[in-house]
């Protein structure tokens, strides 16, 4: 009778429910903590790509507006050195032009946002245009000042 | 009568230290499927990550780039040559990773011995003539981003 | 006498292991409201995330290809060989595009004259189920009336 009395009883002992909590809570925690940061870094970056996708198309849809003026403007001569036709080009805002041997090539500059712009060029000749540039640039002007670096002089 | 109390109680001991352990059981099995349910859905959410920023910022830098060349043509499966004042600029696609090469101009250009730009799986570039180029590439859990851009041939007449 | 004390330390052990049980399951059961909180806000992110860039993605493909054959028609066909389910309305000018999700995109065409041609707008957006806009862009296509190319 006494050596069963003796026998240590079944059962768990007080705290391994709390280590283990702890443990498990923690490892939510880490869990909950990192899918909250890659959700939320993968979050900015799909809006701020869906934003620049819309700021492109808006800058897009400007420089053809552009566009559209300068060929109405074209439409009313054959002759595009015609100094009537350049004088009417002044008129437009951001639009250069420059004669070129038998016609002119007018070009301008749409803004995306503050660090990208549409630079768009057409040469205007013979019958009718030609799209000579309508690609990205960049803002910045790149600084005339070179580098100073070793040269292998 | 003393020895029936005795083994009633001892029977009461172990009953309760079998609840008690089964309890304890219980507790660890909900914690593993709590911990494994975590972990699943970090894992969906990590790997929506890694598609967004491998195959979906792939296809948005190579139509970035097509936008911002002065003209560009597909030479080859997977390879796009755009051109710019000076220089040229090979991309290509070798076992599920995007390429980047700068060549000078009148050097001999080859897509080969660029530098690692993205992975993405399944990276294709089609052209869908009218001067449409379809690219599109496969994220880890089998998503397929596309996106159309147009080709800069240096000059659209009207 | 002894053996009372150890029944009854054996007694208050079960007692401790129960009063402990409940006070973990009280601790645990705050956490876990807390933390599944939190990965549900995650999961919200994560499909938003990606309705984003499906939309932004499909906007893209849209506007290049219109702007690229300013053809409605041929947009919706170029659209569906994307595994897109599109439908093309010619008489009010406009496309449907039913996305995953329970979003749909909307494409409408207008034009406006100018001396020289025509400048069509397409207006894309994107709506949940409650109609509520999501995404939206414009992008164009210029048509000038002479056809002539200069040959350059």
């Amino acid at each position: 009778m006494n050596e069963s009395e003796n026998r240590r009883p079944l059962g768990i002992g007080a705290g391994y429910l709390s280590i283990m909590m702890i443990f498990v809570v923690l490892c939510m925690t880490m869990l909950a903590a990192l899918s909250y940061s890659s959700a939320s870094a993968e979050n900015r970056y799909s809006r701020r790509s869906g934003e620049y996708t819309q700021e492109y198309y808006a800058a897009d849809l400007e420089a053809k507006r552009v566009l559209a003026e300068i060929d109405g403007i074209a439409s009313d001569y054959s002759d595009y050195s015609d100094f009537m036709f350049l004088a009417e080009l002044d008129g437009l805002e951001n639009v250069g032009y420059t004669a070129i041997p038998g016609g002119t090539e007018i070009y301008w500059q749409t803004p995306i946002n503050d660090r990208q712009s549409i630079s768009s060029a057409v040469r205007y000749s013979g019958n009718g245009y030609t799209v000579t540039e309508w690609k990205t640039v960049s803002a910045y002007e790149p600084e005339s000042k070179p580098l100073n670096v070793w040269s292998g002089e | 009568m003393k020895m029936n109390r005795a083994d009633s109680r001892r029977f009461s001991d172990t009953i309760s230290s079998a609840g008690s352990m089964t309890l304890f059981l219980l507790f660890a099995v909900c914690c593993l499927i709590i911990i494994a349910a975590a972990a699943s859905a970090y894992s969906r959410i990590s790997s929506n990550y890694e598609d967004t920023f491998n195959s979906a910022a792939a296809v948005r830098y190579v139509t970035n780039k097509l936008r911002a060349c002065q003209s560009a043509e597909i030479a080859g499966e997977n390879v796009i040559i755009l051109s710019d004042e000076g220089y040229k600029t090979v991309i290509y696609e070798k076992d599920g990773t995007i390429y980047e090469r700068l060549v000078p101009d009148g050097r001999e250009v080859s897509a080969e011995d660029g530098e690692a730009v993205f992975r993405a799986d399944g990276y294709t570039v089609t052209d869908c003539g009218s001067g449409l180029v379809s690219i599109s590439a496969e994220g880890d859990g089998g998503r397929v981003f596309t996106a159309y851009c147009r080709i800069p041939e240096g000059g659209v007449s009207g | 006498m002894k053996n009372q004390i150890k029944q009854a330390g054996q007694g208050i052990r079960l007692n401790l292991f129960f009063v402990e049980m409940i006070i973990v399951l009280l601790f645990f059961s705050i956490a876990s409201a807390v933390i599944l909180r939190s990965f549900a806000g995650s999961d919200r992110l994560a499909r938003e995330s990606r309705r984003i860039e499906d939309m932004a993605f499909l906007a893209q493909s849209a506007a290049e290809i219109y702007s690229g054959t300013a053809d409605l028609s041929e947009t919706a066909e170029m659209l569906t060989d994307t595994d897109h389910i599109c439908e093309y309305d010619p008489d009010e000018h406009e496309i449907t595009v039913y996305m995953d999700n329970d979003v749909t995109g909307k494409m409408v065409e207008t034009s406006d004259e100018y001396g020289g041609g025509s400048l069509k707008t397409l207006h894309i957006s994107f709506m949940d189920g409650s109609g509520e806009t999501l995404y939206e862009l414009d992008t164009g296509a210029y048509i000038p009336e002479r056809t002539v190319a200069d040959g350059e």
